[in-house]
């Protein structure tokens, strides 16, 4: 999932011109509310994937490093994905244009949910006792 | 606040929904995981289950010494028996070998006493 969103940002951030297609206008109109026009908006979210991939990748080297502080981060992380991968999702359901995006993003939300659901169990687990 | 209110007014309403109702899924997971793993039975690690209860109740691991020592006394007296029986093999064989030696004289004084009657 942490490469997932690194290369969605990667992906944004060379591929000019991508908001002005019809199929990212809901994009363009969700962040309308900055003042910025398609390419900043591009641009800005190509860098804040870019950079929460990055941090999802350093938060799994600490996840193999520690064991029982990580649950929490893998928590936050997961949540931060499922943001993004539902909003990626509201994105294109609001451009009205019926995608392959409908097969792929509300899935990894999904899946993001189903990492919440572990850490969380995890977490559980381990303030009871349970483990370790 | 207020520039953050003006902010909330205008992002498109279900945008802000659907933000509130990820945002309480999310959280709702969380609580549901949280409260599976205070419930979850104890980690399935039947070895120490098992090492905790002969600590607790050492009788079948004294028994079952028992019949390890019982185990190598009956293969004790198995090797000496073992050892007796090729002893006694060997004797046999010794007599067998003189038994043969004594057949082949007869036979030669046999032939002896065959060659002097013609």
């Amino acid at each position: 999932m942490a490469g997932h969103i690194l290369l969605f940002g990667v992906v944004l951030l060379v591929a000019q011109g991508l908001f002005m297609q019809p199929t990212w206008s809901g994009f363009r109109n969700l962040f309308a509310f900055t003042g910025a026009d398609g390419g900043s908006i591009q641009f800005w979210m190509g860098v804040a994937m870019v950079l929460t991939g990055l941090a999802r990748f350093g938060g799994l080297i600490v996840n193999g490093a520690r064991k029982h502080v990580t649950p929490r981060i893998r928590q936050f992380s997961a949540g931060v994905g499922c943001l993004i991968w539902f909003g990626i999702v509201y994105g294109f359901a609001s451009s009205d244009v019926l995608s392959t995006w409908l097969a792929i993003y509300p899935l990894f939300g999904v899946n993001e949910l189903v990492n919440i659901h572990r850490a969380a169990h995890d977490e559980g687990e381990t303030r009871n006792g349970r483990t370790g | 606040m207020a520039e953050l209110a003006e902010l909330l007014q205008s992002l498109p309403t279900p945008a802000l929904i659907v933000f509130a109702a990820v945002l309480a899924l999310i959280f709702g997971v969380r609580h549901l995981g949280l409260l599976q793993g205070l419930k979850a039975p104890a980690a399935a690690s039947e070895t120490k289950a098992q090492v905790a209860a002969v600590i607790v109740d050492p009788t079948a691991l004294v028994a079952a010494s028992a019949e390890v020592s019982g185990l190598a006394v009956a293969v004790t007296e198995g090797t000496v028996a073992l050892k007796k029986h090729t002893a006694a093999m060997e004797r046999q064989g010794e007599r067998l070998d003189a038994l043969a030696d004594g057949m082949d004289k007869l036979r030669t004084e046999l032939i002896r006493a065959a060659a002097k009657m013609e």
